[in-house]
């Protein structure tokens, strides 16, 4: 683990202002829930999975930075695609605005759409329905085989009370940096899942990209 | 002894200030090399002012120069700001709607509905009365300052400032200081509008900038964050847009901007020096972390918790230093970006 000079594993957050693209990734890293200021440009965090070292790259969500994601997108081994369940809009923006922003630069990069602020929708006042977002995040994956995730590439969740916030990013470090069961008891990951993840042959090496 | 030295010049600048605000035709260069240094808190919201070409320096102009201004914003309210729930300008006043209850969450006075509703009208007339580049997240953050100055001066004690409950103040006091933050904080934006356009041009060419200054200045720290893949963007994109608000107390950046007022375009050169001798103040710090996790994380947060007025004195000269370096070669920077 020492003497690595880069994470192993970029993964970059997308998504329109204020949906909970910070809250998402503090609830999963810090298992907190509280108010944030606008992000400005990007900001970066960092996650252990097992023996490697994953960075996480929370975007700004104004539109004027959008030349900014580009750059964050460079060699980015997943992206997680947020929209705020409670506004449909920002589900639009994800094909209309994020969707060319990300075939453009990474071709091999695993896209996971998440619905955010599941707690403020009750299920019959939904805009958008479960198919439909697994329609768009099996849009987004076209051409990279994706029968080796886990899970369904999309995901709904809660940052306030924590519902399904960890599987999104369990199942895409799964699936960039597979771990054997043995090593996820290793580390103490749960476990629970990994009948599913055992499913798949263990690959050798793991993305490398300078983040 | 050496504290009563410290009072004594503190009570004889309060007295340069007074002089020379009641001349009839205020010396800015004076005016200038007396706030460079730190401005005395009773006298910043006036002094502020003057610098920011908001009041004119000529005494007898200033009463009637505020009224006009005052009641000019108050009329773009009238004219514009029913216009918010147009389709046109929905989203803006959307995103300016949502933004503002975000900011400062740790400072219990932007927690105010009053308050906020002042950012919220700011904002906006700022906004479609700059179409080129509207609303841009970050602009929100400068106005803090200006509407902070200017609110202490109606407040008693200053200390009680961020508990202070506005609904406390009379609404002509409350105006007031709304048009005076209106004013000043455009001013500001004018010199700095490149910032916000497309693109964003004034940033990148400032990060650029950074760059190759760091390169001349502390070529160790500039290989050490090459050899580990960390890109100025990274880092100092905040910064720029920001203006260094994001990594220091409010309480600096007020004293901060004594001097960026004080400066010839001091938010957009004077700028790109302090925030070369920001970061190489912790050049020794970066340079102990190992990896560009620990490089990055450090430099997201910076430990200025604690920073007081003389921290940001001694950034000051350095910065005036490297200005003074490199002012007369401005190619040398421009060259590559």
């Amino acid at each position: 683990m020492s003497g690595k000079r880069k994470p192993d594993l970029k993964v970059i957050i997308m998504g329109d202002y204020a949906v909970g693209k910070t809250s998402l990734v503090c609830r999963y890293i810090e298992d907190k829930f509280i108010k944030h200021e606008p992000t400005i440009g990007a900001a970066f965090f960092l996650k252990q999975w097992g023996p490697y070292n994953v960075a996480v790259w929370d975007t700004a969500g104004d539109e004027r930075y959008t030349g900014l994601s580009h750059f964050y997108c460079r060699n980015a081994g997943a992206a997680i695609l947020a929209y705020d369940m409670s506004n449909p809009q920002t589900f639009e923006s994800l094909w209309a605005r994020f969707m060319p922003l990300l075939n453009s630069s990474t071709e091999k990069c695993l896209k996971i759409v998440v619905g955010t602020k599941m707690d403020l929708i009750p299920p019959e006042e939904r805009d958008i329905t479960l198919e439909e977002g697994r329609k768009l995040a099996h849009e987004l994956n076209e051409g990279l085989d994706i029968s080796k995730l886990a899970c369904e590439p999309y995901f709904e969740t809660s940052s306030k009370d924590g519902s399904h916030v960890s599987e999104v990013f369990e199942c895409i470090f799964q699936y960039c940096l597979p771990l054997s069961g043995d090593q996820r008891s290793k580390f103490g990951l749960s476990t629970s899942t990994v009948d599913l993840y055992e499913k798949e042959p263990k690959r050798a090496t793991a993305k490398k990209g300078c983040c | 002894l050496a504290q009563n030295t410290t009072i004594d010049r503190e009570a004889a600048k309060l007295d340069r200030f007074k002089q020379l605000f009641d001349e009839p035709n205020i010396d800015l260069d004076q005016l200038r090399s007396l706030c460079w240094s730190g401005i005395p808190k009773s006298v910043r919201p006036t002094a502020w002012k003057i610098l920011s070409g908001y009041l004119p320096p000529s005494l007898d102009r200033r009463e009637a120069t505020l009224e006009r201004k005052r009641n000019e914003y108050f009329g773009f309210i009238e004219q514009y700001y029913d216009t918010r729930y147009q389709e046109l300008h929905a989203e803006t006043f959307r995103q300016i709607h949502i933004d503002i209850p975000r900011m400062n969450p740790l400072i219990p006075i932007f927690q105010q509905k009053l308050v906020q509703q002042i950012f919220e009208r700011i904002l906006y007339i700022w906004a479609i009365r700059h179409p080129a580049s509207g609303y841009v997240q970050g602009i929100n953050d400068l106005v803090t300052p200006f509407f902070v100055v200017f609110l202490s001066e109606f407040i008693d004690n200053d200390i009680e400032l961020e508990n202070c409950d506005l609904r406390e103040l009379p609404k002509s006091i409350l105006d007031i200081i709304e048009a005076d933050s209106f004013w000043c904080t455009s001013k500001l934006l004018d010199g700095i509008q490149d910032n916000y356009t497309f693109a964003q041009p004034g940033i990148q060419m400032k990060v650029n900038a950074l760059h190759e200054l760091i390169k001349r200045i502390d070529a160790p720290l500039n290989t050490h964050l090459e050899n580990h893949c960390v890109e100025y963007l990274q880092f100092s994109f905040r910064w720029m847009n920001n203006l260094l608000m994001r990594e220091i107390p409010l309480r600096c950046t007020i004293r901060l901007w004594d001097t960026y007022l004080s400066e010839v375009n001091g938010f957009a050169d004077f700028h790109l020096y302090v925030c070369a001798s920001f970061v190489d103040y912790f050049s020794k710090d970066i340079q102990r972390e190992k990896d560009f996790q620990g490089i990055l994380m450090f430099l997201q947060n910076l430990p200025t918790h604690h920073w007081k007025d003389k921290d940001i004195s001694e950034l000051l000269a350095e910065a005036f230093k490297l200005k003074y370096m490199f002012a007369d070669a401005p190619k040398h920077l421009n060259q590559k970006s």
